[in-house]
């Protein structure tokens, strides 16, 4: 555990300084910056997540982002990421994004490559810990399931329009490819899929992928309104062929002392599950770096299949609602602490600490984990 | 969709005013070919935020900041961002990190922003209500 830790730091510094000759920041049209970040995550019972019974140090991350500007319009860009998941040891490098982008003006842009999703608030700055008060995202929409994946394999155009008086709207309109890893809790369908500490990761895309968000900036300062949708052709190992359309909406004030997010999203047209998601955060700075938040964060689902067709724990695990609360201490934007306390009750992101006892006899519908660590940016 | 359009209302209800611009302690300037006098706050914004990256005559708009640990840089973000530096370093990240762009260089003096702005015919940037700026540089008046 600690030899993966001390490879996964060492490597994104190795790559940090081979990035970036000279300085960090240095060069007139090569800009290199980064994130990070590493947590302990404990729970009672139940595994969660970052988080095990035993106590996990194995929560690590690190991110590098380099963009280029050889012309005026002309932009390259790319970010991938080194990963450390307690319940999955293996050291992940994932190309997180890399495209190349011309801009013809500021409200159109066009981008092709490997181009961040742009699904709700989260969507695009998944890790990025020094812009969330939780070092989790929350799960109902950003975890492990099908709405948001990394990256869109394909093309996208992209602009801000103003009016003038605070009113602008940013748009992505974005076509191709979506695919993902979708982490499934003991059900055990497709058998060539490891089963690691209760938990199953199972391919899952969508092609010809069609999607659009927008986002409204209002004349109040920090309050933004804005919705996302897309529709596309499943594939991976549920719904195979179906086309089906996910749609959500969100709204935001950030204005220190406060930040207020609330998001709901849910998928259509998909013949087997149906499944809605929303979450309220908030966070406020009572002192200095000191800040406390709270989160309310809930899946439902609703299976659609009758049930003499599917074992009855399954439906064991159609629910999660995470309470979380945040005690948090800023040094400075870019490097924050954070001491996070989530009750879970249901067990759609949660697996039982022995397989076989999820299996067979069912587990634990709630949990507690215990979260503390560190996340940067630079 | 119900609960997030009463948040947006709610939240809209203890949206404070925005500041009064005359008691900036800090005068915007730009290099004097470009024939811009006057701008509005929210256009200076723009331009610092990099929505706007260029001026209406086509030249190419090059924004150039104060260290976010300098007063001057408080006070500007402040009138001009309407929020505070930390609010504007977190839009950074955002815009970085979904590869939307790059914050401006930053000059860690007056003079070092003044030299900037008066070698490129594009440049934007601010310094203290006191400083002399010089030849090359002009001021230009800022409306709320």
């Amino acid at each position: 555990m600690k030899t993966s830790i001390v490879r996964c730091w060492t490597a994104g510094a190795l790559l940090t300084l081979a990035a970036a000759p000279g300085s960090t920041q240095g060069l007139e049209n090569v800009a290199v910056h980064g994130f990070g970040g590493w947590a302990f995550a404990e729970t009672d019972d139940n595994s969660y997540l970052i988080g095990n019974a035993e106590g996990a140090y194995d929560n690590a991350a690190f991110a590098l982002n380099v963009t280029a500007r050889p012309t005026e319009n002309l932009s390259i860009i790319g970010q991938f990421e080194l990963q450390q998941r307690a319940e999955f040891p293996d050291l992940e490098t994932v190309l997180d994004y890399g495209f190349a982008e011309w801009k013809f003006a500021d409200t159109l842009r066009l981008r092709a490559g490997r181009v961040k999703h742009p699904f709700g608030l989260y969507g695009e700055t998944f890790n990025v810990g020094t812009l969330r008060p939780f070092y989790l995202l929350p799960q109902s929409i950003y975890g492990p399931e099908r709405y948001t994946a990394r990256s869109v394999d394909g093309g996208a155009l992209t602009g801000n329009l103003a009016w003038g008086e605070g009113w602008s709207v940013r748009y992505d309109l974005y076509g191709g490819r979506i695919s993902g890893r979708l982490r499934i809790s003991g059900i055990g369908v497709p058998e060539e899929e490891p089963l690691q500490h209760g938990l199953q990761e199972i391919p899952w895309g969508f092609d010809d992928v069609v999607g659009l968000r927008a986002n409204l900036s209002t004349p109040l300062t920090g309050l933004s309104v804005g919705g996302s949708f897309y529709r596309g052709v499943a594939t991976g190992f549920f719904s195979v062929g179906e086309t089906e359309k996910v749609v959500g909406v969100h709204v935001e004030y950030d204005l220190e002392p406060w930040q207020v997010r609330a998001e709901w999203a849910s998928i259509f047209d998909d013949p087997i599950v149906r499944f809605d998601t929303y979450y309220v955060e908030v966070a406020y700075k009572v002192w200095k770096g000191l800040q406390l938040a709270v989160r309310w964060d809930s899946w439902s689902g609703d299976i659609k299949l009758p049930p003499e067709l599917l074992p009855p724990f399954v439906y064991d695990i159609q629910d999660s609602e995470d309470w979380g609360l945040a005690v948090n201490y800023w040094l400075d934007p870019g490097f924050v602490i954070k001491l996070n306390y989530h009750m879970v009750e249901g067990n759609r992101f949660a697996s039982a600490p022995v397989p076989d006892d999820q299996l067979t006899n069912g587990f634990e519908k709630d949990t507690s984990m215990l979260v503390l660590g560190a996340q940067f940016s630079f | 969709m119900k609960t997030l359009l009463l948040a947006t209302f709610a939240l809209s209800l203890f949206a404070p005013d925005a500041p009064a611009l005359p008691e900036a302690h800090f005068k915007v300037v730009v290099n004097a070919d470009n024939p811009v006098n006057e701008l509005e706050a929210e256009q200076i914004g723009r331009l610092f935020l990099r929505q706007d990256t260029r001026w209406r005559n086509g030249t190419a708009a090059e924004p150039v900041d104060q260290s976010a640990r300098a007063t001057i840089r408080s006070d500007f973000s402040t009138k001009i961002h309407r929020k505070p530096v930390s609010g504007i370093q977190r839009y950074w990240q955002k815009q970085i990190f979904s590869g939307r762009g790059t914050p401006p260089p930053v000059s860690e003096s007056d003079d070092a922003v003044l030299s900037f702005v008066r070698s490129r015919p594009g440049a934007i940037g601010y310094v203290s209500a006191d400083a002399e700026v010089g030849d090359g540089v002009k001021i230009v008046a800022v409306s709320p």
